[in-house]
């Protein structure tokens, strides 16, 4: 059987082309046009019952042959029930129902073109073009959907192009803000010489959320602070920002890196919905003496050139990183720092970064790069470092920001100028005769005049028996510590206790005009602490109370 | 701290050396307590070897002061270095207590 084509017939005018082809056929194949107008009429006529009765009707074309001659070959096909061939009877030679392949009814009319041969192939390729051919009408509605497909791809790529540009925007936005709260300015305090710092960060393509800080509290204490954000994006560059004013706001008001981290993780952790979290190294550097404390809150661990050339890894870890979970107590740990050693510290984009087989630079490299530099100074360590890194990176893609600060400690304290006095006491009155005869020791050696000796006696008195009576009052034995300096012109005082908040200076003030009848005995101690020295101050640092006293006295 | 006790002319005169503080205040106490329960009433402290005072001290010293304001009895502080002195005028001890230059000065006014 030679197929030539199926149409479907949507509505009249279908019927009407469909008519026409029919004609056209049988007028080649019957060389006669009235057979060819009798058939196609009766067909037309089943295709209008057709569009009227059956759901999605068709027509299928096809030929075949027989000793007689070609027969031609009409199938009207619908989903559901067709309508009576009648029409169909009187001028096809036969008519059948039969099934289609695919489910559907049809009817099957066959006529015998006497006398004629089939048609060449040629000929049915033409036959088969004329079934194929679409009207007009059919061209512009396949026409109109391509048009609407077209439009459609047209609308996603411009939105797709949008959101493009929007994220690129807000990568550039982020990267804006990282870099904008980075010190940047070097060198950074040209009118101090007791130390020296330098810092870089090399943002990765997608913005991480690195971060470096350092700023003075005090004349004399400097911080420095590294951290690394998780996550990336315009998200992790705004939880740095929170994160590095948070840090700076309570260190102006706080010295104790501890004190400052635990209030910081606290901060963060309330409403931290994202569950985004930072980790964290800060230091306090007091530029006088030497003494680092630092905090590690999950940060990789710095380290420390020594002057002499000793590489040492400063890993303690004081609790987790900042911001997963509030109510943490973090802890601190203290080292000395000589004239000459210098403090690297920098982010895991340093020891995580990756050459083109996915190996590690990792901390030996940087232990290596360490000790081979030549000198000590921070600028040359830093870029030495980020140097090391690039080559070993090579061709790699860099995936994360690379961070690096360093810190050289230049200051050595003048000889013969330890005027300091320390010492540690256990809770208990007979202590405070200790203290006594120590720092009246201490006075002669440096040369405190005696008047003041006398009143820094009695302070210690009264404070201590304060401090000892009211700030443990659960037995026990705790440690007070006391330490002095002594400069040209004061003394600075301070004592410190680990017991229950007791600030001694908010006592009742003391009514010193009452009689000898009316007068109080209570709160007498402290009225004269507060008024034998020139300064006097008490905070509450993380766990323990502070008390700070000056004495002025010309030399 | 030292304390020696003499009497002169009816006037029980004690000299403390060394600090009256927490420590010593008791002792000083007890020294104060027993010259008045021996039936003094006039009774002179002489802080020439005193080196400073705290405040148990100077509750050593008001109780001391109540004590012989009651019995009709008469006290007085003498020989207070620059120290003590100024501890005095900021506790407003000098204006409650009597306090004179000398030992001398002292046991004329008594």
């Amino acid at each position: 059987m030679i197929h030539l084509g199926t149409l479907s017939l949507n509505d009249d005018d279908r019927v009407a082309e469909v008519r026409t082809k029919i004609l056209h056929i049988c007028t080649d194949l019957a060389d006669d046009r009235v057979t060819a107008t009798r058939l196609a009429t009766a067909a037309s006529q089943m295709c209008r019952s057709l569009l009227q009765e059956s759901t999605r009707p068709s027509i299928a074309i096809d030929l075949s042959e027989e000793l007689a001659g070609p027969l031609f070959m009409l199938t009207f096909l619908a989903e559901d029930s067709l309508p009576a061939a009648n029409i169909l009877n009187v001028f096809f030679d036969s008519t059948h129902s039969m099934s289609a392949g695919d489910g559907r009814k049809g009817i099957r009319a066959i006529k015998l073109i006497r006398g004629r041969t089939l048609p060449t192939a040629e000929k049915i390729e033409q036959l088969r073009n004329v079934v194929a051919v679409k009207s007009r009408d059919e061209l512009m509605g396949e026409l109109q959907i391509k048009n609407r497909e077209l439009q459609q791809s047209f609308e996603d790529l411009k939105r797709t192009t949008v959101a493009k540009e929007r994220m690129e925007g807000e990568l550039n936005i982020a990267r804006n803000i990282q870099m904008s709260m980075l010190p940047m300015d070097f060198p950074a305090f040209p009118e101090r010489n007791e130390f020296s710092i330098y810092a870089t960060m090399q943002a990765a393509r997608q913005v991480g959320g690195d971060f470096y800080d350092y700023f003075f509290i005090s004349p004399d204490e400097f911080c420095v602070c590294i951290g690394d954000v998780s996550d990336k994006g315009v998200a992790a560059a705004l939880f740095m920002a929170v994160t590095k004013t948070l840090i700076k706001s309570r260190a102006s008001d706080d010295n104790s890196p501890a004190s400052i981290i635990t209030w910081v993780n606290n901060s963060l952790s309330v409403d931290n919905e994202s569950c985004m979290f930072v980790t964290l190294f800060f230091g306090i550097c007091n530029i006088r003496t030497g003494e680092f404390n630092y905090t590690n809150a999950g940060h990789n661990p710095p380290y420390i050139k020594r002057v002499n050339g000793d590489v040492e890894c400063i890993n303690d870890l004081h609790g987790p990183v900042g911001g997963a979970m509030d109510g943490i107590a973090y802890k601190q740990d203290k080292l000395q720092l000589q004239k000459g050693d210098l403090l690297l510290m920098f982010t895991d984009g340093v020891s995580e970064a990756m050459d083109v087989h996915s190996n590690m630079f990792e901390d030996a490299r940087i232990i290596e790069q360490l000790s081979a530099l030549d000198g000590d100074d921070p600028e040359e360590a830093v870029n030495g470092l980020m140097a090391a890194v690039a080559n070993f990176a090579g061709e790699a893609p860099q995936s994360d920001d690379i961070t690096v600060l360093a810190f050289r400690y230049d200051y050595e304290v003048e000889p013969g100028a330890k005027e300091q006095f320390d010492l540690e006491i256990r809770n208990e009155l007979t202590e405070i005769c200790r203290v006594i005869e120590a720092f009246e020791k201490y006075a002669e050696k440096v040369g405190i005049p005696l008047p003041v000796t006398m009143k820094v006696n009695l302070v210690f008195d009264e404070l201590l028996n304060n401090i000892i009576t009211y700030a443990y009052p659960e037995s026990g034995e705790h440690k007070i510590s006391i330490h002095v300096e002594k400069s040209p012109d004061r003394l600075l005082i301070i004592v410190t206790d680990h017991g229950v908040p007791f600030n001694p200076f908010t006592q009742a003030e003391v009514n010193t005009s009452l009689s000898v009848d009316d007068r109080e005995i209570g709160g007498l101690g402290i009225h004269l602490v507060k008024n034998v020295m020139d300064k006097f101050s008490y905070e509450r640092h993380l766990d323990s109370n502070v008390v700070t006293l000056i004495k002025r006295f010309e030399n | 701290m030292q304390v020696t006790l003499k009497d002169v002319n009816e006037v029980s005169v004690i000299v403390f050396e060394g600090n009256l503080n927490t420590n010593t205040a008791p002792q000083a106490q007890d020294q104060i307590d027993q010259a008045i329960d021996g039936g003094s009433v006039k009774l002179l402290i002489n802080f020439e070897n005193l080196n400073y005072i705290s405040s148990a001290g100077l509750r050593v010293l008001l109780a001391t002061a109540k004590k012989l304001k009651a019995a009709s009895g008469d006290f007085k502080i003498c020989n207070l270095n620059e120290t003590v002195q100024e501890v005095f005028d900021i506790s407003g001890f000098s204006t409650i207590l009597t306090v004179v230059g000398s030992e001398e000065e002292a046991l004329t006014s008594f």
